[in-house]
């Protein structure tokens, strides 16, 4: 091409346009999200009131050490990503079911109330849904505990028993999640031209086909962008959902223990800013080099579906 | 080739729009850093100057009265909420002050659970002169390792809040003390917060119990509880923890890890200067064999650990035989319920009562002073008049007289019911003079709580020289961070009973702690024991 | 009309498949839909149940000892609540349209294949959803740098330009053919006038997604009044409840700790698990409401068809 010879001004002047239609998010993004950036430093910093950010005496990698020192990082960790990839593979299922599904029934009342119902769980609070899940699984009065006794069966104890948990947090999550994902598909489905279901129907597609070969890539761009965006927080734990469901239940950790979980406990007390960049900052690089590397991946199949 | 001079050119740009947004703020970006600079300067050395020119200058005054002050307005941080009538309240305060000392208090807020706005005043720079703190829960101790509050020498102590230096005993001033240094003005108050039990008096009666008036008692009553269907404790152990080692005198080591949980001493004897870490201490390892009996006999749910019931909601609602609480809280609750069932006939049982007491500590409440403040003299003045007028603290502690509460008069006030709100009004108690409550007619559990009141208060422990000593936990800070962060995960399921093999849990607890830095803190907390010995 | 375009296509082949699936797709919807509804009515009769009955027997789909207190509590002062309704809607209107139009015009230029720079900036926008200074230095920046205490600036700035919806929004223009656009080009538009009358229209549906979701952040945000309003008449809605139960919480959780003895007697005896339900409803309610004035756009199709023509 021509154009790729060009010094820089002359592109400067080319995409004059395209830059000022910019300015207002760079405008925005360098000053609410770049300027503070400088706050990355604390990291290796021990923090003080009267220095501040550029005063505070330089400490190394020191706020990095209790985490490993915590003998429990390798654990956290794990859960953290384990947590992430089932939400983001089964929730990613449910919520373009829901979507495909949606577009499919006929009666427009039905497709509106439903929607609006998987909408509701996104208004409730994790605090709330913390209780809620309590009067579902306590041993006492839970809901579950109550029928099994009822029927003569044996108390199930959800609160002592880890193992149950990867499936409640899956369950709630996908829950509160649906409503909110599903929208996104919605629209992207909304979106594909009409015309196209017209040709495939002519064709003699039945509908799962028409679904699998017509919908499902139509909407790609939009599943792989969330995909990556969902990726690209694969290491940080969402901590409401995990503190309010499982409390400070010690005997539940090994299977729901997240790093943010880890990080808040450790740092409860001391409020040490110092040492809760240097989780932020550590998270921030382990999820950069998985989204880098995921992207790259895409940019093999389709240098349009990638993020940058 | 290409393509870098592509990415360059981007960079150049992006970097360029960066410039032009930026110069506004750079330019105050510099001013931060100079300020920055400046407050550092006179953390170090210009505080006292500063003092002594205020020194100075008040001296060429003499007593300073209200008309030849230059007008000020301090702002002070409260935590919590305000209530009904709290403008008007201050409206009369801010009169009395400003005929006095010419000054207006400008109060602002955190609401409680907002706890990291606390430092983010600090760190912001925000113009204030006065925050309630206390040591512990209060940032007392954070902030000033973090150099948030101003340093309150003797003489600005005694120059502005001259009452106050004269009022306050020196053991408050000793507890204020970090590094031999005063950061905060404590209260003039103390009480004694014991821990009592609530009983229902109709199962004490079923199972055979004149009186619970031990610990071992208290245990076998929860046990005959469960025979007969009914939770000893709906909230499980955690209550009966602290009991379980106060009875046995001993209390937490103030500033240690997990809320001083894991490190104990001996307040029996003063002379015993030693600390106990608990997972080497028999009764722990008993009382955690103890437990795992009642629990798994089902004195208590298998889900306490994830409760969302307080501790009265199984007293109150049946469920549960006693609620452990202070005297004041079970007082409350013991009256709603008996109210409700007359029949269930509970009262308040004190189950150590061979045992003596320990008060809170003065530094459980206070006011310190933003370091970066100009006004401090002015400050002090006004925490003088808040401390130590009558009026006054009234009007800051009980609202306005008559539309909040009634004073009954022989030092003693009713409240009305129109709430004057759950802020921190405790920064600047003053025993002395602070109404105390009125009981109208009271019911045989006010009687009690009276009874127990005056008990504590006649067996207080002697002061033991650990009373005043917090643990500093920066050096150890990252052992600390650690040993927080592996606690709960086996200390709550071993103190509830809830862990399979309690030896094990133990064992591998203790692994777990010295994984995380124990032994370093433990090395570091002798240290400054014996620091503090010499210099006390 | 166009708006039944889509549904009406798929009437046209009616055999055992479209059978199978409609029955597949009635159970699944209703199933779910059934699963989000009940725990919501149980926030409603709990909202509506005395404090007491909650605590000892849990939430049920019915009220139980029927109780107005929570509501109550929340409208002591009607007005009050009344002026933080006020400032939450005008709140979420301004923002909603003033990030709509920002994020779109962003995403715009970033899915145009002639602009060259495009793979930076996309990289520009996204590197700080990974990376941030965190807490301090936004704090010092909003207050100490711009000034922005008890402004609404600064309740408005925080949610106006999300990366998250940046790069979803891109998502969708990408959807739009190239040819389309290069037409237009060629009839001499400008880009300003390509995106305000050819794809804005053409993605209408993603109009309606992204602005929800931009109205649900403005309209759920209390952090940034906690942080940055101290004047009460300022609070939006959000914010004035959350601290309402913060501050009963807070309080209770201090008594409960012996930190500070129970001499107020008043906070104790407050509710806060029906005020917790209360609240939900209270914030909810409107928007439940207004929920189907954005629904139109993505449960109904548009075709491109209809635009070009």
């Amino acid at each position: 091409m021509k154009t790729k010879k060009k010094g820089f001004f002359y592109h400067l002047y080319k995409y004059r346009v395209f830059l000022l239609m910019l300015l207002p998010g760079v405008a925005y993004t360098l000053l609410f999200h770049y300027y503070p950036m400088t706050g990355i430093v604390l990291a290796f910093k021990k923090y003080t009131y009267a220095g501040g950010i550029w005063g505070s005496k330089w400490n190394g990698v020191d706020n990095f050490k209790f985490f490993f020192k915590s003998g429990q990082a390798l654990r956290v960790i794990r859960n953290t990503v384990l947590y992430n990839m089932l939400f983001i593979v089964v929730g990613t299922v449910f919520q373009i079911a829901v979507a495909v599904f949606l577009t499919e029934i006929k009666s427009r009342r039905f497709r509106k109330i439903a929607q609006s119902c998987m909408f509701l769980p996104h208004f409730i609070s994790w605090v709330i849904v913390g209780v809620m899940a309590f009067n579902i699984f306590s041993s006492d009065f839970g809901i579950i505990n109550r029928l099994i006794t009822s029927l003569g069966g044996k108390k199930i104890p959800f609160y002592t028993k880890p193992s149950a948990w990867p499936g409640i947090l899956l369950f709630f999550n996908i829950w509160k999640g649906i409503g909110y994902g599903s929208v996104m598909y919605l629209a992207a489905i909304m979106g594909v031209d009409t015309e196209v279901y017209e040709s495939a129907a002519i064709d003699g597609a039945n509908v799962f086909q028409r679904i699998f070969f017509v919908t499902i890539p139509a909407i790609m761009p939009t599943v792989i962008i969330l995909f990556l965006l969902s990726i690209g927080g694969i290491f940080r734990g969402n901590f409401d959902m995990f503190s309010n469901l499982v409390g400070s239940n010690g005997l539940l950790y090994g299977y729901t223990d997240v790093i943010d979980t880890l990080a808040f406990r450790a740092l409860m007390t001391s409020n040490d800013f110092g040492m809760s960049s240097a989780i932020g900052f550590m998270q921030s690089v382990m999820c950069f080099i998985t989204v880098v590397s995921a992207n790259k991946l895409v940019s093999l199949y389709d240098r349009d579906y990638t993020l940058f | 080739m290409k393509k870098s001079i592509r990415k360059l050119a981007a960079l150049i740009l992006a970097l360029a729009l960066g410039m032009a947004l930026l110069t506004g703020c750079t330019g105050d970006g510099k001013q931060d850093e100079s300020k920055a600079l400046e407050t550092t300067a006179k953390a170090d050395s210009g505080e006292k100057e500063d003092a002594d020119t205020k020194a100075d200058e008040g001296q060429s005054e003499e007593q300073p009265a209200g008309s030849d002050l230059p007008e000020e307005t301090i702002t002070m941080y409260l935590l919590g909420n305000k209530g009904d009538n709290f403008d008007e309240a201050y409206g009369k305060i801010n009169e009395i002050l400003k005929e006095k000392i010419n000054t207006t208090v400008n109060v602002q807020w955190i609401g409680w659970g907002e706890g990291n706005k606390y430092s983010l005043l600090f760190s912001s720079g925000e113009d204030f002169e006065m925050i309630f703190t206390a040591s512990q829960w209060g940032n007392y101790e954070n902030t000033v390792a973090l150099g948030g509050f101003a340093e309150l020498t003797e003489e600005m102590l005694q120059k502005y809040a001259p009452d106050v230096w004269e009022q306050w005993p020196a053991e408050a001033w000793q507890q204020a003390k970090i590094n031999g240094k005063i950061y905060m003005i404590p209260a003039n108050y103390v009480e004694v917060n014991q821990d009592v039990v609530a009983i229902r008096g109709d199962l004490m009666k079923k199972y055979g119990y004149d009186n619970i008036d031990s610990y071992d008692k208290l245990l076998s009553f929860y046990e005959d509880c469960y025979k007969d269907g009914m939770y000893g404790n709906s909230v499980g152990a955690a209550s009966v923890y602290w009991l379980m080692f106060e009875h046995l005198g001993m209390y937490a080591m103030g500033g240690t890890p997990c809320q001083g949980q894991l490190v104990l001493y001996n307040c029996k004897d003063p002379k015993d200067l030693s600390y106990t870490y608990v997972l080497e201490w028999q009764p722990f390892i008993d009382y955690c064999h103890k437990m795992k009996e009642l629990a798994d006999a089902g004195c208590w749910p298998s889900d306490v650990l994830n409760t969302t019931s307080e501790r009265q909601d199984g007293l109150v609602s049946g469920r549960g035989a006693t609620m452990v609480w202070n005297a004041g809280s079970c007082q409350i609750y013991a009256n709603q319920a008996n109210a409700e069932h007359p029949d269930w006939e509970i009262n308040l049982y004190n189950i150590m009562p061979e045992c003596k007491y320990r008060a809170t500590r003065y530094v459980n409440g206070g006011v310190g002073f933003n370091a970066a403040s100009k006004k401090l003299d002015r400050a002090l003045m006004v925490y003088n008049e808040f401390a130590t007028n009558p009026e006054i603290q009234n009007l800051a502690q009980l609202g306005i007289e008559g539309v909040n509460y009634i004073n009954v008069g022989d030092g003693t006030y009713k409240s009305t019911g129109n709430d004057f709100g759950g802020g921190s009004f405790w920064g600047w108690r003053n025993m002395n003079i602070m109404l105390k409550t009125y009981y109208e007619n009271p019911t045989p559990v006010d009687l009690k709580v009276e009874e127990l009141d005056k008990f504590f208060k006649e067996n207080l422990y002697e002061t033991h020289l650990l009373d005043s000593f917090t643990f500093n936990t920066e050096p150890v800070a990252t052992q600390v961070a650690a040993v927080d962060a592996v606690q709960s995960t086996y200390f709550d399921p071993l103190i509830n009973g809830l862990v399979e093999d309690v030896d094990a849990t133990i064992e591998e607890f203790k692994a777990a702690l010295d994984y995380a830095g124990m032994q370093d803190i433990l090395a570091e907390l002798q240290k400054q024991i014996d620091e503090y010995k010499a210099a006390n | 009309m166009k708006s039944s375009a889509k549904t009406a296509s798929k009437n046209k082949i009616t055999g055992a498949d479209v059978i199978a699936l409609n029955i597949i797709a009635y159970a699944f919807c209703a199933l779910i839909a059934l699963v989000c509804l009940i725990p919501f009515v149980m926030v409603v009769s709990g909202s509506l149940s005395s404090e007491r009955a909650i605590t000892e027997n849990g939430f049920s789909i019915l009220p139980q000892e029927f109780s107005t207190e929570a509501y109550k509590t929340v409208f002591k002062d009607p007005w009050v609540v009344v002026r933080a309704y006020a400032t939450t809607i005008c709140l979420t209107i301004v923002g909603t349209f003033t990030g709509l139009i920002i994020q779109t015009m962003t995403a715009y230029v970033l899915t145009r294949k002639t602009f060259g720079w495009r793979r930076y900036f996309s990289f520009f926008f996204y590197f700080t959803m990974l990376f941030s200074g965190g807490l301090v230095p936004t704090y010092v920046l909003y207050t100490n740098t711009l000034k922005l205490t008890n402004n609404y600036l600064a309740l408005l700035l925080p949610l106006v330009f999300g990366v998250y919806n940046l790069l979803v929004m891109k998502s969708y223009i990408q959807g739009i053919p190239d040819s389309l656009i290069d037409a237009a080009k060629m009839d001499g538009c400008g880009e300003f006038r390509i995106l305000f009358q050819i794809v804005m229209p053409l993605v209408k549906p993603a109009l309606a997604t992204i602005g929800l979701f931009t109205a649900l952040a403005y309209w759920n945000d209390w952090n940034s009044a906690m942080l940055y309003i101290r004047d009460e008449k300022m609070y939006p809605l959000q914010y004035f409840l959350y601290q309402q139960v913060n501050n009963i919480e807070g309080y209770k959780k201090l008594i409960a700790s012996n930190l500070v003895s129970g001499d107020v007697i008043s906070a104790v005896s407050l509710p806060t698990q029906t005020l917790k339900l209360a609240l939900t409803c209270v914030v909810t309610g409107p928007i439940v409401l207004a929920f189907p004035i954005a629904q139109r756009y993505f449960v109904q199709g548009i075709t491109i068809g209809a635009v070009k023509g």
